[in-house]
């Protein structure tokens, strides 16, 4: 016998509900999904990006050690730093970290930015060994895909000569199409030691061990 | 005679609720996704930071220990900064500040000390000071580095990168 009098208690949804809540459930989760996706494409895309600079710094660290050891060697074809028109090479003696004798010996090292690859030539090759390192012993790349520009400047500031150095690193993400520079001046430690002292002559070939030869004392 | 029970499904109210409870909940979701993105914009305005920080106190080495100390003296007229030298005779004390990173002039003509368009935003300052400790001939000059910049963000919050550095020297 049915019940009679008022309606039974509902046990169960009714079509009009369920089709209501799968409708509300349906936007969250359409929404939440849209948005979990932006949001991890986004903080992959940094950290894409986030590596790039710390590339880019990488290298950066390596010039400012290399120019931090800059010295001219007076009388040489090549014994002084120099940088092309464009900007995208630099050339200089720097100071070898093993002396040889009672004088200081000196390479060259070649910095060069070729589109997006930098290589760094040690003259004769010093060794010089960088995390991910690849490319030949004596022209190691530096590093390559990272930049959209390197450029090197050189400017003197109260007497004293600087190296400006300057790497884009490209916008992955796309959005902007921007480039990330990172940027800084470096001047050699030994130069800038030497003009400080008041005795301080210009230094010519006789006082280093070049690469070119010069071995013994003149 | 039956009386109506109480319902055992949710109601409309009870769920439109729920998914109320449930958007509130992943909020902070979408922060933390936010935060990450932007830390990694803070990182490459750090690195960029360092370089500028950097590149003052190599101006500061370069000028040396004796050369701040004539600064000191004569005010620092002759110095080519970025900035005009600001010099406190009594408290042994000298600074400059840019309240945005722009290009000036070096001592050769067509070789001025320019910046990439991002580093407009930066401020930085330098203060050294000479400090010497009791009974010594012997001074040194601390040398400071501070670079600024405010995140694009609301809030707007400040960040700064802060390098220093020590000079010895004995002052005339």
């Amino acid at each position: 016998m049915r019940p009679t009098g008022r309606r039974a208690a509902r046990t169960a949804f009714t079509v009009a509900e369920i089709v209501v809540v799968v409708a509300l459930v349906s936007v969250v989760v359409a929404l939440l999904y849209r948005f979990l996706l932006s949001g991890s494409r986004s903080v992959s895309l940094g950290a894409e990006e986030l590596e790039g600079v710390r590339r880019a710094n990488l290298a950066l660290e390596r010039i400012k050690r290399d120019l931090r050891s800059l010295c001219d060697v007076v009388g040489v074809t090549g014994g002084t730093s120099e940088i092309d028109s464009t900007g995208h090479t630099l050339t200089f003696q720097r100071f070898s970290s093993e002396p040889s004798g009672n004088k200081p010996a000196a390479f060259k090292v070649v910095y060069k930015a070729e589109k997006v690859r930098v290589t760094r030539a040690g003259e004769p090759a010093d060794g010089v060994r960088l995390r991910g390192y690849y490319g030949d012993a004596t022209t190691p790349v530096l590093d390559e895909d990272c930049f959209t520009e390197v450029r090197f400047k050189k400017y003197r500031l109260n007497g004293l000569s600087y190296y400006q150095v300057r790497m884009g690193v490209p916008d992955v993400t796309g959005k902007s199409g921007k480039t990330h520079w990172l940027q800084t001046s470096v001047g050699s430690r030994y130069y800038h030691t030497f003009t400080q002292d008041p005795n301080w002559l210009a230094l010519d070939e006789s006082h280093y061990e070049t690469a070119r030869g010069g071995r013994g004392i003149r | 005679m039956l009386r109506t029970a109480r319902p055992a499904g949710f109601s409309l109210v009870e769920v439109v609720l729920a998914v109320f409870l449930v958007g509130l909940a992943v909020i902070p979701i979408f922060t933390t996704l936010g935060q990450a993105s932007r830390g990694t914009v803070d990182l490459e305005n750090e690195a960029l930071a360092v370089g500028l920080a950097t590149e003052a106190l190599e101006w500061v080495k370069g000028v040396g220990f004796a050369g701040w100390s004539q600064a000191l003296e004569d005010g620092g007229r002759a110095m080519k900064l970025p900035a005009a030298l600001q010099a406190d005779r009594s408290g042994g004390r000298l600074s400059w500040s840019e309240p945005r990173v722009v290009a000036f002039k070096s001592d050769e003509p067509g070789t001025d000390v320019d910046y990439p368009e991002s580093s407009i935003p930066f401020a930085r300052e330098v203060v050294m000071t000479f400090v010497r400790a009791p009974g010594s001939e012997v001074q040194a000059l601390h040398a400071v580095a501070t670079v600024r910049w405010k995140l694009n963000v609301r809030g707007n919050p400040e960040r700064r990168v802060a390098m220093e550095l020590m000079l010895h020297g004995v002052r005339p």
